[in-house]
């Protein structure tokens, strides 16, 4: 049975609330505010949270706010007056999962829990399941569209901070950045050949020979490849481009540090501070980027 | 509505089909004991001018109201919430008496109510 927390501070609303729920099969505790509530959720992590948005002490929207870095796997459905559309959107963008207006409380409520739980849940069968991955190849071709990149991080990110290593936030950041500054280098300079220099002044000749490039077919049919290899010890990204390649003796030192203020080299440095090793091959139009993992003792005594 | 003017009864009708009628007594007795709080912080703030704990509170009075189907409550305090958050004090000391009415209406009707629901459990 799914527990909700309720924070309401009208009593007779939260009743109204906590009824609902409790005669569609769920537990409820009431918190009176968001600091209540947040008290209430170090306690016991609901799995999902109804909240009201005005409130004394703190509000449904600083509630959102705390919560959703804290417990990012609680979703928090708001229950909205008349006349707070302008908060709830915002509290939706902060990271809350739906809303249902207070008139139609009694007709919405309950199923909009219940498309939120079954998402949540199947989110988090997907995480349990993700950490009893030990090892994994993958390898994904992607035109030449930047739009596919931050899921395609996140996506790999997940797979690793699930994984049975001891991957940190940080270290998960910097795999991000890193796979970032590589694939965007593939597609631009690597596969449509839009050399950085380019994006000195305004960047406007930048965008514009992307543009051009990107209605080619000598260029925009290159694709790039990215190989994925996870095991408990390390996380091996491999990004190949279909350009010519280009003479890494070419390019500014990345490891000075006079050099970070250039344009060019500056995703190299990057690449090579924040990953364990980082290597191209000889023509220059792939690059492995490797993290290790410390060792983590549940494994490794296996 | 199929009321008594001011309130939606189907509204309090559908809550007991869905929760029962012993939850929804429960219900009626938290709105009764939390709203004439609300009422009297708003003639405070009309007292002393201060609009926006007005505003607060009204807009506590018309989401209880508007959830138990107390739609003449709602109505006067969803009017005197814009006029309290437009810092109108005469207008919203103009409508006190509506409001103070109509909650008088509403808890006569919901006493009423919760007697009735509370005699079917016996």
């Amino acid at each position: 049975m799914a527990y909700i927390l309720v924070v309401e501070d009208s009593p007779d609303q939260a009743l109204v609330i906590a009824g609902l729920l409790q005669a569609a099969g769920y537990r409820t505790k009431i918190a009176e505010n968001g600091a209540v509530a947040l008290s209430k959720m170090a306690g016991a992590v609901p799995d999902l949270v109804v909240t009201d948005l005005v409130m004394p002490e703190l509000d449904g929207l600083q509630l959102v706010q705390q919560a959703t870095k804290a417990y990012p796997g609680t979703p928090i459905i708001l229950v909205t007056a008349y006349g707070s559309a302008e908060i709830a959107m915002r509290a939706l963008r902060e990271g809350a999962a739906s809303f249902v207006p207070k008139d139609v409380v009694a007709e919405q409520l309950v199923e909009t829990v219940r498309k939120v739980l079954e998402l949540s849940q199947a989110k988090r069968e997907r995480q349990r399941l993700l950490c009893s991955l030990i090892e994994s190849r993958s390898r994904f071709v992607l035109e030449n569209d930047t739009s596919l990149v931050p899921p395609l991080i996140s996506y790999i990110q997940e797979t690793v901070s699930c994984g049975q290593n001891k991957v940190g936030e940080t270290e998960l950041m910097r795999v991000g950045l890193a796979l970032h500054e590589a694939l965007i280098n593939a597609m631009h300079h690597g596969n449509l050949e839009v050399g950085s220099e380019l994006r000195r002044g305004s960047g406007e000749a930048y965008r514009k020979l992307l543009e051009e490039r990107l209605q080619d077919p000598k260029y925009r049919d290159r694709r790039v490849s990215l190989t994925v290899e996870m095991s408990h010890e390390q996380l091996k990204l491999i990004v190949l481009d279909e350009g010519n390649g280009f003479n890494l003796s070419a390019v500014p030192d990345p490891t000075d540090a006079q050099n970070l203020i250039r344009l060019s080299g500056r995703g190299l440095y990057l690449i090579k501070t924040f990953m364990s090793e980082a290597f191209h091959n000889d023509r220059g139009n792939e690059v492995t980027l490797i993290m290790r993992f410390a060792p983590n003792l549940s494994t490794a005594s296996v | 509505m199929t009321d008594a003017g001011h309130c939606d009864l189907a509204v309090l009708g559908n809550l007991e089909k869905e929760i029962g009628a012993q939850m929804v007594a429960e219900i009626i007795g938290a709105f009764l004991g939390h709203v004439p709080g609300k009422v009297s912080s708003v003639r405070e703030g009309c007292r002393s001018g201060d609009l926006e704990a007005a505003a607060t509170a009204l807009h506590s009075i018309r989401s209880s109201a508007g959830m138990i189907g107390a739609n003449g409550l709602l109505a006067v305090a969803n009017e005197m919430e814009v006029l309290a958050r437009s810092g109108d004090r005469n207008g919203l000391t103009r409508l006190l008496g509506d409001l103070e009415e109509m909650y008088g209406l509403s808890e006569a009707l919901l006493v009423e109510q919760r007697a009735r629901m509370t005699s079917n459990e016996r």
